[in-house]
């Protein structure tokens, strides 16, 4: 029963990380910009999650309003502080985002306070008992529920709409894609809207499990997604969700049976230099 | 229909092409003949609104479109089909084409695909099929067929002959041929200097981002240019 249990919740876990590093993965796969402002956003979703659930009771309501907010604030970030390093060489990108996600750690303790925020009266808070007496809660199945339904709609609007194909397309070959009209421009703030509502979520339902969000939130998210997006292929989306979900249940695993001698970060970097010892590329990086 | 005068176009500080001017009018084929780097897909991209323009005007329809985006040149009816062919290899050709025709409505994109697949029946067979596995000759038709879902009234052709079988060259020639006859405006860009003398009415020479000479294609023939230009 342990084993199931374990993981269930790896799966929990794979889940949150897929809402939160797909986002890397957009970006980079777009622009080829290593976004670590990314985790700065997270935790925004988070403290917007926990402010608007105790002021108005919705849980709902404050999922969606972390979405919005921060899609917009990631539109932000690209607007004003990549879209003009976009012709320099691209570390001086990453010093920005790096640079950017160290500010937001500190303007958050500065607005929110040095010790987090917890929600009044926690929402989703019951058990539910599936088979043979094992107990999940609610807000895990939520969780897994929400990524599924996230990622499979995020699937479809980019197969099957002329947004998702445009936007494949600027991927593949920008100028291409834009002499046959489409906006890159368009394109770009939609992928950064889109990366920032996910990675949200993904800080809305960290606070909700934890019932805490703190200003330092991101920093173990900012260099394990980067991992995570190495690990599945810089900027193959197939790949980062399985090496999220395969990292969720390493983890999982790996603080029950190996958590005397590795923490739980040892494990997940122990996995990210096995992977790439076998495929350097990542799991489904391009050969 | 088209008119370049002294077009001075580049990237950043360099200027690749120097005070380009010609005419192109319904109906026509003009071919630019020159060496690498002469400045002839820059002219094409310049002409797409993908390369600079530095100096000088570009007319189409008597229209100055110098300084229009990509977007709104395909709206007046200019498209590219880019060296290299430069399709999306992780999309089908169906959504290949779909991204073609990005600036037209669903239903007018759906009939232009049906078109499409008239010019090319192979492209209906695999239309599912990712375009990154098709063969170099199909790859071709479908970069041909995803520059004609706009309805284009100027086609620019870039190296279409680049590595592929004769036999394929001589069948999207044959298309470039019934297009012309259409009444399409064509510029040409070929290392087959014969193939771009056969199909054009007008060859300009271009070496070094400079024009060397300009003249019909018979009198190209005539003078035997290229040898004495190029060779």
């Amino acid at each position: 029963m342990l084993y199931l249990e374990l993981f269930i919740q790896g799966i929990v876990q794979g889940s949150l990380y897929g809402l939160m590093t797909l986002g890397l993965t957009l970006v980079y796969g777009l622009l080829r910009i290593l976004h670590v402002a990314h985790a700065g956003l997270f935790t925004l979703g988070g403290y917007i999650g926990v402010l608007v659930t105790n002021q108005t009771g919705s849980f709902g309501l404050a999922l969606i309003t972390a979405m919005v907010t921060v899609g917009v604030m990631g539109m932000g970030v690209y607007k004003f502080a990549y879209e003009p390093l976009l012709k320099r060489p691209p570390f001086v990108i990453l010093i920005a985002s790096i640079a950017l996600f160290i500010a937001s750690e500190e303007i958050f303790r500065i607005i929110f306070g040095p010790y987090g925020l917890s929600y009044e009266n926690p929402p989703l808070k019951g058990q539910v008992e599936i088979f043979g007496g094992m107990k999940i809660k609610v807000g895990e199945i939520i969780v897994i529920g929400f990524s599924l339904a996230m990622l499979s709609s995020l699937a479809w609007l980019s197969k099957y709409t002329r947004t998702g194909m445009a936007w494949r397309a600027t991927v593949s070959d920008p100028d291409i894609a834009q002499a046959f009209g489409v906006n890159k421009n368009k394109v770009r703030y939609l992928n950064f809207f889109m990366a920032s509502a996910l990675t949200a979520t993904a800080g809305v339902f960290v606070a909700l499990l934890n019932n805490l969000v703190e200003p330092t939130m991101g920093s173990v998210p900012s260099y394990k997604g980067l991992a995570i997006i190495v690990l599945g292929g810089l900027g193959n989306i197939r790949g980062t969700l399985i090496a999220s979900l395969l990292l969720g249940v390493v983890e999982s695993y790996g603080t029950i049976y190996l958590g005397k001698i590795l923490d739980r970060d040892a494990i997940a970097f122990g996995l990210l230099i096995i992977v790439l010892m076998i495929r350097p590329k990542g799991i489904l990086g391009e050969k | 229909m088209l008119r370049l005068e002294n077009l001075t176009c580049g990237y950043g500080e360099t200027q690749v092409v120097r005070s380009l001017s010609f005419n192109v009018k319904e109906g026509e084929v003009l071919s630019f003949i020159g060496p690498n780097g002469a400045g002839k897909t820059s002219t094409l991209l310049c002409l797409m609104g993908l390369v600079l323009c530095k100096e000088g005007s570009i007319f189409y329809n008597e229209k100055n479109i110098t300084s229009l985006p990509s977007e709104q040149r395909i709206k007046e009816g200019i498209s590219l089909v880019p060296e290299g062919r430069r399709i999306f290899p992780d999309l089908s050709i169906f959504e290949n084409l779909m991204v073609g025709g990005h600036t037209l409505s669903k239903d007018k994109c759906l009939k232009n695909i049906s078109k499409g697949y008239d010019y090319f029946p192979i492209l209906k067979q695999r239309k599912n099929q990712l375009a990154g596995s098709l063969s170099g000759g199909e790859q071709q038709m479908l970069a041909m067929a995803r520059a004609l879902m706009v309805n284009p009234r100027l086609l620019l052709v870039d190296e279409i002959s680049l590595g592929l079988m004769p036999k394929i060259v001589d069948e999207c020639y044959e298309v470039l041929k019934a297009l012309k006859g259409q009444g399409l405006g064509i510029i040409l860009v070929e290392q087959n200097t014969e193939k771009a003398i056969e199909m054009a009415d007008h060859i300009v020479v271009l070496e070094a981002g400079n024009a060397i000479w300009k003249g019909s294609s018979e009198m190209a023939e005539k003078e035997d240019v290229i040898q004495k230009l190029l060779i």
